[in-house]
């Protein structure tokens, strides 16, 4: 059945043909449990599937994981808690258990992804007039910085009575593959026309499994991302992928051990003070040059001379050592505006990535470092059309090409702009991703 | 002789408020520019010689500069960078304030109110590809500021309107009245709403939205700017109750080509231009930006200054193929009254070619019709 990391999910549903799957790259069926007979998994076993038995929100109990083995299933994923270490814990990402030795966790009620539609049908706008965007993207990476070395799978499905186009549901594919996690696939997905599009582009992301998929940026954002400032730290996440402002997430909990190069402005959206080891390590980074953009609570462990206007309001600037630190001056409350403010605060001058013309299209650069792009992944979650995309990068690269599924690779040329290179876009579908080289 | 900028500004408006018969005619300076590189500097430094020269303008004084950076830093026509379609060319920017600096400018000041946002201007350019260290080392003193909020004041300043059409005075950032000298930097382009923007539809951008922007404050300015000027156009709502109304009954027009003109002309009259450059190496068609449908990159190859706004405009229409004395219902004013004619019939300045001094190229000699369609192939 393959190391579980491996496994490519789907959901069973009673009257499925398990030989219309066994052609495409699915090979991991999630089926109801107990609800599923042991010969429906003995049967999908026998057809090369891997079975796993979703316990629902029941929380798992030692009984039912004791089982999985007696009754042919491969693995049993429920509500973390009182199952025992073999549990697949399914939970949403604030309450999945953050070590274990699982190797996939399951991030529950994801959203479906797209522009979300008023009440006319004309879409909602977000804070910045801009079309309001629902991504699981945030969630996906939190999941992998929470747990790494996991594989991360998301559990959503699309609303209820909704019939999504083949563009949907591709979208939501690539929304969790973009952002290094995988989708179990509702059973919904397997009899519909949107089929053979999903399993072209399942197979595209497997066969390009190895691609990076280190977040590039020199932002970092260092919180529980649990407690009283979930909301803010999560949100945080969320929205400054709106602004195409990369983060990279150093959870506080393994920040202290964490790699810090190339960071050059960390975030610290808590209110409660950091452990006295990781608050002298971010100290010891911004002494080293870095900026620091701390709530008011930190005020009191934050020691510098005045170092002037701050480029947006709302703040005092100290310096310390080479570096600086950016205190609010009042408690945040709008992860929006915590985003704007730190966009302004870090700067954008060394922003690795930019795109023109974006609508609803989010990018998202990754590498095998930190510090490098290398791939950038480009997710459309409107509908096809809109204004051609223009691709910018900070640094020199000789080449590009993009790569899309279900079609072949196009080479991209660079053209040399004063703050780095840029690279017209052809029009594509829901999802590209560009390959860079130099 | 006024002592205080505030002063100054009161004389002008006094001035203003009765036009003399026969508007000013201010010499227009006029050149070919076949790109936005090494020949733009000297170029730019000829033509303002032959306006007399920028020293007489800005030597020891503080000078703001409005440019052109319509709609978002993230929207271009096609894959095309915006300076080189709907915003003033950052070289152009760039040469401007080096020739100022070198003619002795003490302080230069570049203003825009951009998109939607508070960010602070330097931001904004580098978000639009743009290296706004390349204008600090240009000249000495160069400073930013986003004017569609309070920014760096610590109050509005209240511009008074003489002879108003629809606002009797407007509140603007403190940069627009701490300034000796203004000078606009605009882009040869056609507006949807107004059929030309040229140096003085530049300057409806210099309302803050904190203001007059869709999501402005009912009683005070709202902290920082939502949305656009919809009020200029429509004249749905008020400004925030600490700025003055609009003089007649409100909302009494709702047409934006009656509106508009209007209002450019009111925001002109409060805040005078000294120096007006336009940008027409290259640009775009049918309107001021890529949400404009049909607009196409065009290279008209021409660079414009002049110290009169009016002038300048009525000469920079006839460079695009149209004719400065056209009224409402002829091209480009085919649903808006003239902003040139609404100028002039306040005493700011001709329109008349016949009255304004062509210096440098002959108007036929660069003459480029934005409203030819292009060539097949």
């Amino acid at each position: 059945m393959g190391a579980q990391n491996e496994w490519v999910p789907a959901r069973w549903r009673a009257g499925l043909d398990p030989a219309r799957l066994r052609s495409g790259p699915v090979n991991c069926l999630v089926v109801d449990w107990p609800a599923t007979g042991e010969d429906t998994v003995r049967r999908l076993r026998a057809a090369g599937f891997a079975v796993v038995g979703d316990l629902g929100s029941a929380p798992g109990t030692p009984h039912a994981a004791e089982g999985t083995r007696a009754t042919g299933l491969d693995a049993l994923m429920g509500a973390p808690g009182s199952a025992g270490d073999s549990l697949v814990p399914a939970a949403p990402v604030s309450s999945l258990p953050r070590t274990g030795p699982w190797q996939i966790a399951v991030v529950r009620e994801g959203v479906w992804p797209g522009v979300r539609a008023g009440a006319h049908g004309a879409s909602d706008a977000g804070p910045t007039g801009a079309p309001w965007i629902d991504s699981n993207g945030w969630a996906a990476r939190l999941a992998r910085a929470l747990a790494p070395g996991k594989t991360i799978w998301l559990d959503f499905a699309p609303p209820a009575g909704a019939a999504p186009s083949p563009d949907n549901w591709l979208l939501a594919l690539c929304d969790a593959q973009a952002h290094g996690a995988r989708w179990i696939l509702p059973a919904a997905a397997l009899d519909t026309p949107a089929w053979a599009v999903l399993s072209a582009a399942l197979a595209f992301f497997q066969a390009h499994r190895g691609w990076p998929s280190e977040a590039v940026s020199s932002v970092g954002t260092i919180s529980a991302f649990s407690g009283a400032g979930e909301f803010l730290a999560q949100e945080f996440l969320n929205l400054s992928a709106r602004r195409q402002l990369p983060v990279r997430i150093l959870p506080a909990d393994r920040a202290i051990s964490a790699l810090w190069d190339g960071l050059e402005t960390l975030v610290y959206p808590d209110q409660a003070p950091p452990p006295p080891a990781l608050l002298a390590r971010m100290l010891a980074t911004v002494e080293a040059g870095a900026l620091l953009v701390a709530p008011p609570a930190l005020a009191p462990l934050l020691h510098g001379r005045d170092a002037g206007e701050p480029p947006c309001p709302g703040y005092r600037m100290l310096a310390i050592g080479k570096g600086r630190a950016a205190v609010a001056l009042q408690p945040w409350d709008d992860p929006f505006l915590l985003a704007a403010d730190v966009q302004n605060l870090a700067g954008r001058r060394n922003a690795p990535v930019r795109l023109w013309n974006p609508g609803a299209t989010m990018v998202f650069p990754t590498g095998e470092t930190p510090a490098r792009t290398r791939l950038v992944h480009l997710v459309k979650y409107a509908s096809r059309g809109g204004d051609p995309l223009t691709l910018g990068l900070t640094g020199r690269y000789r080449a590009a090409a993009l790569y899309t599924p279900g079609a072949a690779p196009v080479r991209l040329a660079p053209q040399a702009v004063r703050r780095g290179v840029e690279f017209p876009l052809p029009r594509f579908g829901v999802y590209g991703a560009v390959l860079l080289e130099g | 002789m006024p002592s205080t900028r505030r002063e100054f500004l009161a004389a002008a408006a006094f001035a203003a408020a009765w036009p003399a018969k026969a508007a000013p005619a201010d010499p227009v300076a006029l050149a070919a520019c076949p790109s936005y590189g090494a020949e733009l500097l000297p170029t730019l430094e000829r033509m303002f010689d032959q306006l007399g020269g920028l020293g007489r303008l800005v030597k020891g004084k503080t000078v703001a500069i409005k440019l052109n950076l319509t709609g978002s830093p993230d929207y271009r026509l096609g894959h095309t960078p915006a300076g080189l379609a709907h915003w003033t060319h950052p070289a152009v920017t760039g040469a401007v304030v080096h020739l100022m600096g070198k003619a002795g400018a003490r302080r230069i000041r570049l203003v825009e109110s951009p998109w939607n946002t508070a960010d602070p201007l330097e931001e904004y350019m580098l978000d639009a590809g743009w290296e706004p260290r390349d204008f600090l080392s240009a000249a000495p003193a160069v400073e930013f500021e986003n004017t569609n909020w309070l920014g760096r004041g610590r109050r509005y300043a209240r511009m008074p309107v003489p002879s108003p059409l629809i606002y009797p005075a407007f509140d603007l950032n403190h940069s627009y009245l701490d300034c000796d000298v203004f000078a606009t930097v605009a882009k040869l382009k056609e507006h949807a709403t107004a059929g030309v923007t040229l140096s003085m539809k530049n300057s409806f951008g210099i309302a803050p939205c904190t203001i007059y922007g869709d999501g402005c404050g009912q009683d005070e300015p709202s902290p920082v700017p939502h949305g656009g000027r919809g009020m200029f156009h429509s004249g749905n709502r008020q400004p925030s109750r600490s700025a003055p109304g609009e003089l007649a009954a409100p909302g009494a027009s709702h047409d934006g080509g009656y509106r508009v003109p209007r209002i450019v002309t009111d925001l002109v009259a409060a805040r005078p231009i000294h120096l007006a450059v336009i940008d027409g190496i290259a640009t775009m068609t049918r309107g001021e930006g890529p949400w404009i449908p049909g607009g196409r990159v065009v290279r008209p190859h021409v660079l414009l200054a002049g110290t009169n706004p009016v002038t300048t405009d009525a000469v920079a229409m006839a460079a695009m193929g149209f004719d400065p004395l056209a009224g409402r219902g002829r091209p480009p004013f085919e649903k808006c009254d003239s902003t040139l004619q609404l100028a002039e019939d306040r005493g700011l300045g001709t329109r008349d070619l016949a009255r304004i001094e062509v210096r440098g190229a002959r108007v036929s000699a660069v003459r480029f019709d934005f409203r030819r369609p292009p060539a097949r192939g």
